[in-house]
This record gives structure tokens, sequence and C-alpha cells, in this order.
């Protein structure tokens, strides 16, 4: 076969608008929102990782826990601290693959509060509002930060099963709409050339 | 892949959250082990041995097929403008080595067939099999496609694990799609070529992709002249564009990066008629202008004044 032909040949029936978009503001009041930052190095640059991990140490254990993170709504959020780690298998998973140590801190904070906030699930039907849970890890190996805001989310339904998704191209639709952002707390992305 | 990485996603659940966020960087570490021309191992880097003389099948992943299937699509639909097989090219200008860890030198063909135009038509793709047949003088160089097709892969994973609404940023390419945090929908903000200067708009997207190209990143001098890595299919050598950057918005993120990377060879004159020919929202950065043109669906995007000129 020719690579020159169309791409539903590969697409199949997947088709990335059919993830029908909800009623967005009983959204934002329900679900739990996950925001992580974090540098993705190349496997080449997984050696000069590792070489920074121990100063990374030295520099986290010198410094106050309490620093490293901040409560939007201390309130409502976890109370603050060193975050803790809720997600072992994960965390060894990155740092096996050659994620930087800082990268790791970053990613299980945010596993740590998120699951330390759902511990405390109110009863369904319950309208909460949003948890966001916020990560941000500075490239320049300076303080991460953590923050979450919010009550603990309404946990609607089991949890879903991980199913692999075929790697195949995206069935392209309509171009979506463009709007003005308004002023918001939500978690904004941000597009540049290539970094 | 050597970028930041950013991703928000929206479900029932915390555990649910995590499990998606799990899979997602596992699954971003597969495509990097087979996308990446700095690992010998990878796909690519034995796509690009077998294209010194041309040969096959090569049993390759089944990502791999379909990120070679979305560059013959973004060649097609560019008219040749996005033309990932110019790696020739790339390399004879400098970048022969990473950007984040130069050590790490890519791997050259020892005695490459000469490249020509069109040379991508000529891969021969069995979906069924998971492999590819490439013809001599081919090499291919995934860059930008690569992340953002990485990008919309990931949305995809992490809505099949349950997430309501996912968006992934890799390298500054976005791919979003679900229920956004934000009921306006998902908020983007368009950084200016020099990120010093600020933000130039913050946007409310209903789904797709973002992508920018630019000139401005990842330059290089050899032997006094300046380069950088958007090459001229045309011309072979970097793109002597007045365009700094171009942001498109389109449905998915690997055909934003695709576009964006043809329209930022087009330059100032032509390239808001080339997003609206073809339906695309995007923003133009011309170099030494302090605004931006923007394509006629976004006028009433205000654009922020530029700062620490």
């Amino acid at each position: 076969m020719k690579a020159a032909r169309t791409m539903t040949d590969l697409a199949g029936p997947t088709d990335r608008n059919t993830h029908a978009h909800t009623d967005p503001i009983k959204t934002v009041t329900k679900e739990p929102i996950m925001d992580v930052q974090m540098n993705l190095p190349s496997d080449e640059h997984a050696a000069a990782q590792r070489a920074k991990v121990e100063e990374l140490q030295r520099r986290r254990a010198a410094r106050n826990p309490a620093n490293a993170t901040a409560s939007l709504n201390s309130a409502a959020g976890p109370t603050r601290g060193a975050p803790v780690r809720h997600s072992p298998a994960l965390g060894s998973k990155i740092a096996a693959t050659g994620f930087g140590l800082a990268t790791m801190f970053g990613l299980v904070a945010a596993m740590g509060y998120a699951s330390a906030a759902s511990a405390s699930t109110p009863p369904a039907n319950t309208v909460a509002p949003a948890q966001v849970v916020v990560v941000i890890h500075p490239a320049d190996g300076s303080a991460s930060t953590a923050a979450v805001t919010g009550a603990p989310a309404v946990v609607a339904g089991a949890p879903a099963v991980v199913t692999a998704t075929p790697s195949q191209p995206i069935a392209l639709t309509a171009q979506p709409t463009v709007r003005p952002a308004p002023v918001s707390q939500a978690p904004a992305a941000k597009t540049n050339g290539s970094k | 892949m050597a970028s930041s990485l950013h991703l928000i996603a929206m479900g029932p659940s915390a555990e649910v959250l995590e499990r998606g966020l799990d899979n997602a960087v596992e699954h971003l570490e597969h495509l990097e082990r087979c996308w990446s021309r700095f690992i010998p191992t990878s796909d690519i880097c034995r796509i690009n041995r077998l294209g010194v003389a041309g040969g096959g099948p090569l049993t390759v992943d089944p990502s791999t097929i379909a990120l070679l299937d979305a560059m013959v699509e973004g060649y097609q639909r560019t008219a040749g403008r996005f033309d990932p097989s110019v790696l020739p090219a790339v390399l004879a200008e400098g970048y022969t080595s990473s950007w984040v860890n130069p050590a790490v030198v890519v791997e050259v063909p020892d005695q490459p067939t000469a490249w020509s135009a069109g040379l991508l038509h000529d891969l021969d793709l069995d979906p069924a099999a998971n492999t590819v047949t490439v013809p001599a003088g081919l090499s291919l160089d995934p860059g930008g496609i690569g992340k953002g097709f990485a990008a919309d892969i990931v949305v995809g994973r992490m809505l099949a694990a349950g997430a309501t609404g996912a968006m992934a940023e890799i390298g500054g390419d976005l791919s979003m799609d679900g229920t956004s945090p934000d009921a306006a929908g998902w908020l983007v903000d368009v950084e200016r070529p020099d990120p010093t200067h600020g933000l130039l708009c913050s946007l409310a997207i209903s789904g797709g992709g973002v992508a920018t190209s630019s000139t401005r990143s990842r330059r290089w001098m050899v032997e006094g002249v300046e380069r950088h890595h958007q090459i001229d299919p045309a011309t072979e050598r970097s793109s002597t564009t007045d365009l700094e950057a171009v942001t498109v918005i389109a449905p998915s993120g690997w055909l934003a990066e695709v576009h964006s990377t043809a329209a930022v060879g087009i330059g100032s004159r032509g390239v808001l008629a080339y997003l609206e020919g073809h339906g695309f929202s995007g923003i133009a950065f011309v170099r030494g202008d302090s605004s931006a043109r923007m394509t006629a669906d976004l006028a009433d995007i205000e654009q922020r004044p530029l700062v620490g000129a």
C-alpha cells in the first residue's frame, strides 16, 4: 500500500470530536482537574538529569517543605507540608526511565494532593467546588510549587479502566471555534515556538 | 522529545486522572523511543539507515506507521511546504546534534543518496503488517509533527482512560479535547516570539490543536551566518521568511504543526490568505512589527501591548 492515501484509512471510526462537551458549568463545579507541568527530557538527556539528582536532593532537603507548596484555598485544601507520596509505582517508573527527581517530586506532589483531597470524598450527589491541582516545576531547577484549591471532588462512578488506545491519526473534523479568553482561574496552556 | 510537557485533565475522580496521567507519561516515553532521531535504535533512525540505499519491509511500531502516514498527509495538504524528508538539509545547515545535549550527535548515513522532493510519496506503508518500505535517499526528521502528533495521541489516551477532558502541550504544540476547565473553552496563551516581550493574547478554544512554528528558536551560527531549523524545501536552506512565527489553530495538533511550518515559510504577504484558504485560524508575527496579524475570524481578539522592548 502506498502511503499516499486518506487519513481515514488508518483512523477508522475514531473521531476525536465524538467526545461531546458536556454542560461546562456543571462540569466545572463537579469534576476534579489535574494540571501538571514538567520538562520532558529525551532519553539521551537522562544521564545529565541523573547527575542533577543529588544536587536537587540536597537543595530540597535544605528547603523548608512548606515554602515549596502553597495552597490557594487552605480551608478546603490539604494541610501544607511536604507532598505525600501516594503513587510509588508511578514515581519509580518515571525515575527509572530517566526523569529528573525534581520532575518526579512535582508529579508525585500532584498525585499526593489529588489522593489526599479525594480521600475525604463527600457523599455522592453533593455539588462541590472544583478541585484544582497545579504543579509547576521550573526548568531552572528552582523550587517546585504545588497548589490545591477547592473542595474534594465528587466521585461519579467507578474509576475507569485504562485501556490502550491504538496510536492512530486523528480523524479530521470541523475547525475549532476561537474566542477571547475570559478572566479565569482555570489552568491555561501556552504556545510558542519549539521549546 | 527534549521538550516541556504540560498536561491538564478533568475527570470523575482523582484516581481516574492519576491513571490517565500515568498512562500518558508512559506512552510518551514509548513514542520517544520510537521517533527520536538521536536514539540509534528508534524506528526513525532505522528507517533513515535503510533509506541510504532503500529497502524493506522494515517492521516498526504501529505508532510509527501512523506518524509516517500523517507526514505524507501533511506533505500533501501543504503542497510540499511541509516536508519532513528535508533532514539532509537540516544536517547540512548544521543541526547535527541534540539541542539539549550537544554531545549527542545525530546519526548521519555514510553515503546518502541524493535527496529529491517527492520522495515521501514513495514511502510504502503496510499498517496491517506494521512494515514500511523506504525509497533510496529518504531520511526523515519527525521534529515538530512528532510533538503535535504525540500530543494528539496522549489526549486520546487520557480520554480513553476516563478523563472527560484533556489537554497536552509538548514543546509548545497543543492538543485538547472534551470538557474544558473553563466554560469558555480551553485557555491558551499565545506568547510573542521573544518571550521577554510577553503574551500577545489569550484565547479560549473549543478543542483541536494549536501549534506555533518559529524561526527565532533553535538558531545557530555556521561560519558567521545565522541558521535556524525551519528549512525551505524549495531551497533546502534555512528559510529566509520575514515571519518570526506563525500560530495555527486547527482540528488537531499535528495538523496545526504541519500548517504552521508551511505558513511560516510563505512570508507576511501571503500567510493570512494561506491560513484562511485552508479554513484555519492563525496569528502571524512579522519580524520588526510590534503587533501581530490575525486571520479575520480573530478580529475581536485583543492584542496586549508589547512589553520589555
